[in-house]
């Protein structure tokens, strides 16, 4: 957990001023927006937490649909 | 410095089509464990099946200069509906290179390195890339011209002190394989390494020029199918019917290297190998997410999406099937999954692309 807090840290104060002082408000939103998303994943993870898996999803779709090897 | 928009020529782009193909080189194991000595044969077969779709890709990306597949996309089927292809494909990239962290990982921790905890090989790859696509597609492709380099003198090296250690008896009996078994995996091998390459309509805007575009394409794949045909020569003559159990062929067949009991311990040189190739695999993976992702949000840049993207692929790649077991099984549905994305699409594209008569010439409407 620690080393997810300080990793995301360092990601904030590497990125972040450098597109504040050059005014690119939309990759700052963006980044953000994709920062917080990988941000609660990993602590979810971190924690413990049972993530979905992707590739159990694409299997359940293709069953669903009867359409696999 | 960023080379976002450094230019790179069609010959660079044949050298990183080598390296990037040389980077599925784990995932013969696939095909191995179900064609064992006829899995030469699908080599060539998912080759052949492969050309005329990666020259639908060639085509696409000529019929479109400069434009990527986000734009393509945009232009030929609308804004609504080419964006929403749009991000299936960009949930593909990710997967992709997510699935690819996965397996490097796995060898790493699995053959060279596995007292270090897993997120340690994690973090370094996913920064190792995210620097390489930092730096552009033209600092990819060069360094892709070393790693093909090294990748070519490991194969030659190892193939060359192995040959006392070959039985080409190993190939008998040829075409044992069913007719089902022979389709299937032909498909996997046309779907896996060589389809892949439809992650690079989003390099194409790079190149310097669009001249013989097809023919490097397919002499890179062609490359990379030779390249594929001698490791899979070394592994079958070698480990005979056992290499079908072997998930790294390559790696174990090396490991029977001992000349003189002074040259051993050559598979750290074919892990090496292995290493170089994924990079560059990952890299343009990755490459193709990213700028998906910013072009599709209007973004000056695709450089503030690294470190994000990277941690996202990080927890996918930890999320996603429990074992190499599973990833055998996992296989066999991706390979579904991939089928609109490589064999569908594509070539719908170009169909609706000659019926709307797109790209449409300056001033005029499209329909």
């Amino acid at each position: 957990m620690i080393i997810v807090i300080l990793a995301f840290s360092a990601m904030v104060v590497w990125q972040m001023p450098k597109l504040i002082k050059e005014r690119r408000w939309r990759e700052l939103k963006y980044f953000s927006i994709f920062l917080f998303v990988g941000f609660v994943l990993n602590v979810l993870l971190a924690m413990g937490v049972e993530l979905p898996d992707p590739t159990k999803g694409i299997q359940i779709f293709f069953d669903t649909i009867k359409l696999h090897y | 410095m960023n080379g976002n928009n450094e230019k790179i020529k069609p010959s660079q782009l044949m050298v990183l089509f080598i390296g990037f193909i040389n980077g599925s080189v784990l995932l013969l194991s696939l095909v191995d464990s179900s064609m064992k000595q006829d899995t030469w044969l699908v080599i060539i077969s998912g080759y052949i099946v492969s050309v005329p779709f990666i020259l639908t890709y060639i085509f696409l990306s000529k019929k479109f200069p400069g434009k990527n597949l986000t734009e393509i996309n945009d232009i030929i089927f609308g804004k609504a509906l080419g964006k929403i292809i749009s991000i299936c494909y960009i949930i593909f990239f990710i997967l992709l290179f997510s699935y690819n962290y996965r397996q490097i990982v796995e060898f790493y921790s699995g053959y060279i390195l596995s007292d270090t905890p897993q997120i340690i090989l994690y973090i370094t790859i996913a920064l190792l890339c995210a620097y390489a696509v930092k730096k552009g597609i033209a600092a990819i492709a060069k360094v892709s011209m070393y790693t093909v380099a090294f990748a070519v003198f490991v194969v030659m090296l190892t193939f060359i002190l192995l040959i006392g250690n070959m039985d080409f008896s190993n190939f008998m009996p040829v075409f044992e394989a069913t007719p089902e078994d022979f389709i299937h995996s032909t498909y996997t091998m046309a779907c896996i390494p060589y389809c892949e390459v439809i992650c690079f309509l989003m390099v194409m805007p790079y190149l310097s020029s669009g001249k013989k575009l097809g023919r490097y394409a397919i002499a890179g794949t062609g490359i990379a199918m030779l390249f594929f045909l001698v490791i899979i020569i070394q592994v079958t003559t070698t480990l005979g019917p056992s290499s079908a159990i072997f998930s790294e062929g390559s790696f174990q067949s090396v490991r029977l290297i001992d000349i003189g009991e002074f040259l051993t311990r050559m598979e750290l040189l074919v892990a090496l190998g292995i290493t170089a190739s994924m990079f560059i695999k990952i890299s343009v993976f990755k490459f193709a997410a990213v700028k998906s992702v910013s072009h599709l949000l209007r973004m000056k840049t695709y450089t503030p999406l690294l470190l994000p993207m990277a941690a996202i692929g990080i927890v996918t790649a930890l999320i996603a099937y429990g074992s190499t077991i599973e990833n055998a099984e996992n296989a066999n549905y991706h390979i579904v999954f991939a089928l609109p994305f490589e064999f569908i699409i594509p070539p719908l594209s170009l169909l609706v692309a000659k019926i709307r008569k797109l790209p449409k010439k300056a001033g005029e409407s499209v329909p």
